[in-house]
């Protein structure tokens, strides 16, 4: 997993900028990440690193860090 | 009528505010305590207004701003006691859409979590069966408003009662909007059946959602398809929800696979499931399907509720019941009289087959209804054109499509222009702005017949 794609994915799923991607950044903490976004950020996820994700891992998705955490559980490392 | 009928269901849960953080967090009010709530704000604000001196036509109406909250409930179920006409607004408007508001209904208060404000107590002609004024647009503020009597109310609540398998003991939870009528239709058929209302203030993508569905017991929830394509990504069917017992999906269509698999999950775990169809227009529903028929006709928007008739005119769809609503309104003015509406033409297209099911096949009118929100393309169009630009507004379902006429910019002023276009769509429509597609074109595509070619626009976006 590259951290530029992962910041990419947030930056067109949330419609925010790259610096505004932070590891502290959290669901419902900005207007941008609502319950519609955060589905649009998982398919891009998905789509991005070609995974299917859990529904227990959707839900758990809640910052930037736990993404990162997350994604590192479907085998996606770092290049 | 129902909310005068709240305190003969005594200690019953009513009203359930929830909060998730290791255990459920709840605090119930029960009917005979809402009824007490809801009568002593009645009370303040017919002494406020002093309405029995004034005549049956001399009128005050007050605007409440509706949350999802317990709250907001009583401050409705005064209203009605109060025989106040209520205006619905949705809580996230922006301030200057509400002036904008206040400006065409002069409310005589404006009542948010029961904090009374009043602006002034000067009463006007409101036809008295007038109860309360329903948003056709929650987003955007327009003055344009659904006027719903008393009688809608208890019509459409004991007819959906007659179907709905609501039970006393029920715990519903209420995800949708309350100044949006689907939403409020939950609301009253509860309180008609004595069953109880859960809300959460939780979304489906958070885990205390399905903490508070679980801890709480809850029985049944309604969707709109935004709504169900969450779900379904999220694969709730696959989770043991034993509390569970019904969910009805409505406000659009939801796509024939998504419903196939709803009916198969609830025939398969002794649930039930259920598509309705209706408008604001005629309080909030007018058809229903249960999962026995969807699983066959997965398209189907069923038959008729009980009290009322659909029947297809010219291919449209028209409706005749007590639930249809007294009539439009966009100023305060506009509320001493009504002309008595027979059938409600709906707008959608229709056919029905042999068996009496009915089949929405397209819309009269040019609307679309992305993640939930609906948008009428013509007035897309004119906020365009407000901002200088000229434009069609397509799409479907799942996209709001731009074709724009940009003649003699450069390719540097198109991207540039496009972000524009996307951020005012974005503010007016709260839509995000993957939702929107913008097509720069030299010249804005016209029929033989020299009529915008809207055909020709959605081909851009193939």
């Amino acid at each position: 997993m590259s951290e530029s794609q992962l910041t990419q994915a947030f930056v067109t799923a949330l419609g925010i900028s790259a610096e505004q991607v932070t590891d502290e950044l959290t669901y419902n903490e900005i207007d941008a990440w609502d319950s519609t976004a955060h589905m649009i950020l998982i398919a891009e996820l998905e789509d991005t690193f070609d995974i299917m994700l859990d529904t227990d891992d959707i839900i758990d998705m809640s910052s930037v860090a736990k993404a990162k955490q997350i994604l590192h559980k479907y085998q996606v490392n770092p290049e | 009528m129902f909310f005068n009928e709240l305190g003969g269901f005594g200690s019953s849960d009513a009203l359930v505010s929830t909060r998730y953080s290791e255990a459920l967090e709840q605090t119930v009010v029960d009917y005979a305590t809402l009824n007490q709530k809801a009568e002593s704000l009645a009370y303040r604000l017919t002494q406020t207004f002093s309405q029995p001196s004034r005549t049956a036509e001399q009128r005050c109406l007050v605007a409440i701003k509706m949350h999802n909250t317990v709250e907001s409930v009583v401050d409705y179920l005064a209203a009605l006691k109060a025989n106040m006409p209520a205006l619905l607004i949705n809580p996230e408007l922006s301030d200057p859409y509400c002036e904008a508001l206040y400006t065409h209904y002069v409310p005589n208060a404006v009542i948010e979590q029961n904090h009374v404000r009043v602006t002034h107590d000067t009463s006007s002609p409101i036809h008295p069966d007038v109860a309360l004024l329903l948003p056709t647009s929650g987003s955007t503020g327009a003055p344009k408003h659904v006027v719903l009597s008393y009688a809608n109310l208890q019509a459409n609540a004991e007819s959906i009662c007659e179907y709905l398998p609501i039970q006393a003991s029920d715990r519903a939870l209420s995800t949708l909007p309350l100044f949006y009528s689907y939403g409020l239709s939950v609301i009253n058929t509860h309180l008609y059946a004595g069953a109880a209302i859960v809300f959460s203030p939780y979304t489906v993508v958070e885990r205390e959602f399905w903490q508070v569905l679980d801890a709480a017991k809850i029985s049944s929830m309604a969707g709109v398809p935004h709504t169900y394509d969450m779900l379904l990504k999220l694969r709730f069917t696959r989770r043991d929800m034993p509390h569970l017992r019904y969910l009805t999906q409505a406000g659009g269509k939801l796509n024939e696979e998504a419903v196939s698999h709803l009916a198969a999950f609830a025939a398969q775990h002794h649930k039930q499931f259920y598509v309705m169809y209706g408008q604001t227009e005629a309080t909030a529903r007018m058809s229903y399907a249960d999962h026995n028929t969807l699983m066959n006709k997965p398209g189907t928007i069923g038959r008729a509720i009980p009290g009322g008739t659909l029947s297809i005119d010219e291919g449209e769809l028209c409706y005749r019941g007590p639930n249809v609503m007294m009539g439009y309104a966009d100023s305060r003015r506009a509320l001493s009289r009504f002309e008595p509406i027979d059938w409600l033409k709906t707008g959608d297209l229709a056919t029905v087959d042999e068996e009496g099911d009915f089949f929405i096949t397209g819309r009269r009118k040019r609307f679309i209804k992305v993640f939930g929100y609906r948008i009428d393309l013509d007035h897309m169009e004119s906020v365009l054109s407000a901002h200088g630009y000229t434009a069609y507004c397509v799409g479907d379902d799942s996209q709001l499509c731009v074709v724009l006429a940009t003649k003699e910019r450069s390719s540097q002023d198109e991207t540039v222009i496009g972000k524009d276009v996307v951020a005012v769509l974005k503010k007016t429509t709260g839509l995000h702005p993957k939702a929107i597609r913008v097509k720069p074109v030299s010249e804005l595509p016209l029929t033989a017949s020299g009529k915008k070619d809207y055909a020709a626009a959605m081909r851009w976006f193939d």
